[in-house]
């Protein structure tokens, strides 16, 4: 008779199996490093169908190295940055919402993970003026949507500042507003923003004044005991300086000339073999070889990439001639394009890093007779330059 | 091969099956529009091209295949049909550089337009054998309204076969 197995203690099989669980994690590969990411829009969340607003995020990984940042909404926007190891880092990059208010989706792909989230923006009524009341008391009007603003979600950027169609601003919040803040606002009263101070300081006052677009019209104080109300509406009927229209110039481009030249000497060359030709395969000749000519004359040429800026809106035309991508690179501070007239939304990078730092590259596809305009409501450094024909490399 | 009076009226057919969708097309470009509409009107003109040649082909294929016509052959029917569809090759080329269409539907539809070629080929010829003379003109023109009719007719569905 066999004597009987004593029990195994608890204890010991609970290790066991802690231990067979440790390496069986350990043999299935590195543990998968922490990506985190948060996601805020400016402006409390609000913010317009189909127009910029800023989105900031706060990335944290542990481990260092290149991130690629993924934006969705109306127009997609990617960016990619450098992290350090267990530390945050802070961008903010633009995010258009789509007309359906659907939620923005935010997609993190870094070493050894990815994250996502989503954030939603919050719309305020539609066909309304809205008025952004920071750190000031918010009026309740029927002429206008008033939309209460912590300092800390005023936007850093001067591009995102078209949520609102005029900002309060009391002189006491200034003092809580980033150096990044304070810059976007001057851009913004540079722009021709509709801008109410309420007791802001002499010397604030004085700076706006001397930068501020449109003469000053659009810019106003009030004390205390004014009456913000009348102000408001007085600076509303303003009318805001008219953002260039993406439309289609009448005039038509060279290549389209050209163009119609070619099928009309193409025609006249082959009715004229027709007649005088002797043989057929001579008379097929002729429309092989217009065929490869022009082939040969259109995908050889690179697309017709031209800026223009007068002094408070920059232009950006890209004209195809065959089926290309096409990337051209212009500096961060236009903004992105406040209009763009094309097939698709093309796609929007925005540099961040290094030698890349304050740039955006807008990447399409061309066509035959593709044209693309982009309209940005700041002005240019390129002011005064221009006009760049020729291809841009990638 | 010699080209004879009616390859050159096959040429012309094929010529004239492209002039009028070119004019169209740049009467069109030049107007003020928006970009995304330029993809839209050269698939259009791709559209109207191919109905074109197929009805180019109904009227004009039975004329240059069959025992009366001049030098009549399967050399003169290949040559005939090279005639017909060469014309727009440019054309085809711009629109599919506009990323109107791709290769494959560009293909799609010269195969189309050669097998309509073929089966009107075979048909005249069969047509030939049953009815020599005078009286076949007459079923041949009869043959020539009918495959007009049946090709403008269809052209729904048989452009959404070649994906256009």
């Amino acid at each position: 008779m066999r004597p009987a197995c004593p029990p195994p203690p608890t204890v010991a099989v609970a290790v066991s199996v802690a231990a067979w669980l440790g390496a069986l994690c350990c043999c299935a590969g590195p543990a998968a490093a922490e990506l985190g990411v948060e996601a805020r829009l400016a402006w409390e969340g609000y913010a317009r169908p189909e127009q910029w607003t800023e989105l900031t995020l706060r990335i944290a990984s542990d481990r260092g190295g290149p991130v690629e940042l993924e934006i969705g909404g109306a127009w997609p926007v990617r960016s990619e940055i450098q992290i350090e190891a267990g530390r945050t880092r802070t961008v903010r990059l633009p995010a258009q919402p789509g007309l359906d208010g659907d939620a923005i989706s935010v997609q993190v792909n870094g070493p050894g993970g990815s994250a996502s989230t989503r954030v939603s923006p919050r719309f305020p009524p539609a066909g309304r003026r809205t008025v952004a009341f920071v750190a000031a008391e918010p009026h309740a009007s029927g002429a206008f949507t008033s939309l209460a603003v912590e300092p800390d979600g005023l936007p850093r950027s001067a591009w995102a500042f078209a949520t609102a169609d005029a900002l309060v601003i009391e002189g006491g919040a200034l003092a809580r507003l980033d150096a990044a803040q304070l810059g976007a606002l001057r851009d913004y009263v540079r722009a021709c923003g509709r801008v109410l101070g309420v007791d802001v300081p002499p010397a604030q006052l004085a700076e706006w004044r001397s930068a501020a677009g449109c003469d000053g019209a659009h810019l106003a104080n009030a004390g205390a005991g004014d009456a913000v109300e009348e102000r408001l509406s007085a600076l509303l009927a303003l009318p805001l300086p008219a953002s260039p229209t993406a439309r289609a110039s009448a005039r038509a481009p060279a290549a389209r000339d050209a163009l119609v030249a070619f099928f009309v000497l193409y025609a006249v060359a082959f009715g004229v073999g027709t007649l005088v030709l002797r043989r057929a395969a001579t008379l097929l000749i002729v429309p092989l070889a217009a065929t490869v000519l022009l082939g040969a004359g259109l995908m050889t040429r690179p697309a017709s990439i031209s800026f223009s800026a007068d002094g408070r809106h920059t232009r950006l035309r890209i004209d195809g001639l065959a089926p290309d991508q096409v990337a051209v690179d212009l500096p961060a501070h236009l903004g992105p394009p406040a209009s763009a007239m094309a097939a698709d939304r093309t796609a929007l990078r925005w540099g961040l890093d290094g030698s890349r730092a304050g740039v955006q590259r807008i990447e399409l596809a061309t066509h035959l007779l593709s044209r693309h305009d982009f309209s940005f409501r700041f002005a240019s450094e390129l002011e005064g330059a221009s006009a760049l024909e020729g291809g841009v490399s990638p | 091969m010699t080209l004879t009076p009616t390859l050159r009226a096959v040429g012309l057919a094929g010529l004239a099956c492209l002039l009028p969708v070119a004019v169209w097309l740049g009467g069109q470009v030049f107007a003020p529009a928006s970009p995304g509409r330029t993809v839209a009107l050269f698939e259009s003109a791709l559209r109207g091209l191919l109905v074109a040649q197929a009805l180019a082909i109904a009227l004009v294929g039975p004329r240059c295949v069959g025992s009366r016509v001049e030098g009549s052959g399967p050399g003169q029917a290949l040559a005939g049909l090279a005639l017909l569809l060469a014309p727009p090759l440019p054309l085809l080329l711009a629109i599919g550089l506009a990323g109107a269409a791709g290769s494959g539907v560009l293909a799609a539809g010269v195969l189309a337009l050669t097998v309509e070629a073929a089966a009107i080929g075979i048909g005249v010829h069969v047509l030939d054998r049953a009815a020599p003379g005078q009286s076949g003109r007459s079923v041949e023109a009869l043959l020539q309204i009918g495959l007009a009719t049946t090709v403008w007719s269809t052209r729904g569905v048989w452009l959404a076969w070649i994906g256009v």
